[in-house]
């Protein structure tokens, strides 16, 4: 399928039926048979509304093709002005499974009001990863069901500007694939991403290109995200290099250019600074091996921060590091964030880190995201017996606090087969029947934080 | 009497460009039933101790002084057959990274099996079994499993197993290097619960080597806190983290996030740890102090005691 945007330039309001004439046309038209757009809203209180809008009737659909993200709206019925930062085709059955979602209506175009917060960078929608598992002959000929790894299974978030939005959880719960999924490393099984209000989950890779200027990643281990061939200054040159630089000309359009050397001189100069690597002569030249792992983490921070990205994903950026250090590239990642405006997706296992430097905390277990909220009320106030357990197993730095606290036993079970109903059940301390049977949906319990458990619904 | 006394232990690796001074003049005792736990940074000489305890330093390493006494004997004058009698029977070790310290081409009871066979020779094949399926059982391991390979183990049982291999022949010193480093909180947090457990209960004594100040924190009774190849501070636990002198002691105390209490921004130690092949003259701290004087780069500060059974060395004091 072919990005929404693109399918709704080219159809003309006036000429498509009602929904029902079309039925039956074939596959190609079946994401339009609705006619219908999934629009999420937030408002100025920052409440969020969702609903869904009828994208082609003439006055609902201002541009007369997408809704833009970050224009300011109006939904008309509501009487609420904000920002639409959701927006992609619903076909038939979504329509019908979200008979809690809002109809909206109409909505229009309003003037920008500076006032009400900007949408958020990134937008994660019901994304699923799922692994293929490689089968023998004879299971292939013999079994038909198909087996499959659900690394990530309906995750929905969305991160805001300057925000730093921390993942969770024990290895083996989705957070490395599901932040390769949201950067489009890897394409997703099902679901939605959107950037920058834009639904990157089907582009390819000629589209995604000019948009890797805007997301950068800084991998875990220094030692093995550094070209050993390379010395420091093409390491963080090769980015600028490869998407140039974006000049506006005379018509206001963006163009790009290749860089001259000296100005990349100067831009990797700068760069190499702002990590604290001074003077920058003395470690432009040098090969990675010649650096400490600290030194070579911020190298890979220069890197990543070089094209002034919007959005950055940070796999346990300084989990190969020692402790004494871990602060400092920390720190410097938050103050790189503050000062370019950009996002984080901070991936880790340390909730004590998470806790000091994040905005929001998810909790992910087995590829289901099991608490989201504000990273003090997810780290002081725990509400999913999961999240507790992973908070009292984190060691404390103070001997006469001896563990007395109950570990929970066991294992993160197989992601092949996972559990019936919550996917924590088979180590909950509060399971009861209902765990078993049933999937416990994400819901909001206090105002902005979220949990999937039975004890709260 | 302690049942290992190490005095003015120094080891170095010779390398091309001179050597390099990874361990210098280090003491420290372990009781009978204590738990002695050493931190540092990585390339402190925390994991070369434990080399040089067993014996086991890579070729270029050298125990260049000092004496290792273990239940009266000194193990450095020992010959390699003897010392042999004192590995996994006297002292033994649970290393680092559990994924990679198995052979994963023997099924694990055998590799727990091999320990007791080599260092018990007499003892038969189904007193083989009966002894690897009763270690499976002390650490959490149905002993049905013991006829599968690693592979078939999750990171966390194979962290047991290990232990489990270590206490194949019964030995009175067990030494953790980063026993909890690659694992996940919640298993992390199982197997140093495992070990307290078997302290107790088996009157072990231990020594833990981690770079993880709060694991040390969770296990040990003493501390001795490792920069550059000496000890700066060494004392009972309770006191050195309630109350550290050393300036570098105070500094990765607080270079720890506390899951507990407010949202802060996390303070660091600047600057590097030292090249240890031309280590910094006198104190080898002194280049990242904050309070650094005159005499420090002058005068090596020696181990002294402060308060009660609290040493540190620093010229602040």
């Amino acid at each position: 399928m072919e990005s929404p945007v693109k399918s709704q330039t080219n159809a003309e309001p006036e000429k498509i039926p009602p929904a029902e004439a079309r039925e039956g046309q074939g596959k190609k038209r079946k994401s339009k048979k609705s006619g219908l757009k999934y629009v999420q809203f937030e408002t100025a209180d920052g409440s969020l509304l969702e609903g869904l809008v009828q994208a082609n009737s003439k006055g609902q659909n201002p541009n007369g093709r997408d809704l833009v993200f970050d224009k300011c709206y109006r939904i008309k019925d509501v009487g609420k002005i904000g920002r639409v930062w959701a927006v992609r085709d619903t076909d038939a059955n979504e329509n019908e499974s979200s008979n809690s979602l809002q109809q909206f209506a109409q909505i229009e175009e309003v003037e920008d009001d500076p006032a009400i917060p900007k949408g958020p960078v990134v937008a994660v929608d019901n994304v699923k990863k799922w692994y293929p598992l490689k089968r023998g002959f004879f299971e292939t000929v013999f079994s038909r069901d198909e087996m499959n790894v659900k690394a990530v299974d309906e995750v929905s978030f969305h991160i805001k500007r300057g925000e730093i939005f921390a993942l969770a959880g024990e290895s083996g719960s989705g957070k490395t694939t599901l932040g390769k999924v949201v950067l489009r490393l890897q394409a997703p099984t099902g679901g939605h991403i959107l950037f920058l209000g834009r639904d990157i989950s089907r582009l390819d890779d000629r589209g995604l290109k000019p948009l890797r200027r805007q997301m950068q990643v800084v991998f875990q281990d220094p030692f093995e995200s550094l070209d050993p061939r390379m010395i420091i200054k093409e390491i963080i040159a090769e980015p600028l290099r490869v998407q140039g630089v974006l000049e506006t000309d005379k018509d206001g359009r963006e163009r790009r250019r290749r860089i001259g050397e000296q100005e990349l001189e100067e831009r990797v100069k700068k760069s190499l600074s702002e990590v604290e690597l001074v003077p920058p002569e003395e470690f432009m030249y040098r090969f990675p091996h010649e650096m400490s792992g600290g030194q070579r983490q911020r190298v890979a921070v220069a890197r990543a921060f070089v094209l002034n990205p919007s959005f950055v994903v940070a796999d346990e950026p300084v989990s190969m590091l020692d402790v004494s250090i871990r602060a400092e590239i920390i720190n410097l990642m938050v103050d790189l964030v503050r000062k370019y405006d950009a996002s984080i997706l901070f991936i880790s296992h340390d909730l004590a880190l998470a806790k000091h430097i994040s905005d929001r905390i998810a909790i992910l277990y087995l590829g289901k995201m099991m608490e989201l909220g504000s990273a003090e009320a997810v780290v002081d106030l725990p509400l999913h017996p999961y999240t507790q357990a992973l908070i009292s197993a984190v060691p404390v730095p103070d001997p006469e606090s001896k563990r007395t606290k109950d570990v929970i036993s066991g294992e993160i079970p197989s992601p092949v087969d996972p559990p019936s109903g919550c996917r924590f059940h088979t180590r909950c301390p509060y399971t009861h029947e209902r765990c078993v049977n049933e999937q416990p949906p994400l819901v909001e319990v206090e105002k902005q934080h979220y949990v999937a458990c039975h004890l709260y619904s | 009497m302690a049942l290992l006394e190490v005095k003015n232990l120094t080891t170095h690796y010779r390398i091309l460009r001179g050597w390099v001074r990874a361990v210098e003049n280090v003491s420290f005792n372990v009781a009978q039933g204590e738990a002695l736990g050493i931190a540092g940074e990585s390339g402190s000489g925390k994991s070369t101790i434990a080399l040089s305890l067993l014996r086991i330093l890579p070729a270029g390493g050298l125990i260049r002084r000092g004496s290792i006494l273990f239940e009266g004997k000194d193990l450095i004058s020992l010959s390699e057959s003897e010392m042999r009698q004192i590995r996994w029977k006297g002292i033994s070790i649970v290393f680092q990274g559990a994924m990679n310290a198995m052979n994963p081409v023997y099924r694990v009871g055998d590799q727990i099996g091999e320990a007791i066979r080599i260092h018990e020779p007499g003892v038969g094949n189904a007193d083989v079994n009966e002894r690897v399926a009763k270690l499976l059982e002390t650490v959490g391991i149905e002993p049905g499993r013991a006829n599968n390979y690693p592979h078939e183990f999750s990171g966390g049982m194979r962290q047991r197993a290990l232990i489990a291999m270590a206490l194949a022949a019964n030995p009175t010193l067990l030494i953790g290097d980063e026993p909890g480093t690659a694992l996940d909180v919640i298993v992390q947090a199982q197997t140093l619960r495992l070990l307290r457990d078997l302290k107790d209960r088996l009157g072990l004594s231990m020594i833990m080597i981690s770079h993880d100040l709060s694991i040390i924190a969770e296990t040990c009774n003493k501390v001795a806190i490792m920069y550059a190849g000496k000890i700066v501070e060494y004392g009972d636990a309770v006191s050195i983290f309630k109350n550290p002198l050393h300036p570098y002691t105070q500094g990765l105390i607080k270079a720890f996030p506390s899951i507990h209490g407010e949202r802060v921004r996390l303070s660091s130690i600047p600057g590097q740890p030292p090249d240890l092949l031309n280590p910094p003259p006198a104190c080898r701290f002194n280049p990242r102090c904050p309070y650094v004087m005159d005499v420090c780069k002058r005068t090596e500060p020696v181990l002294q005691e402060q308060d009660k059974g609290h040493f540190v060395a620093c010229h602040l004091y």
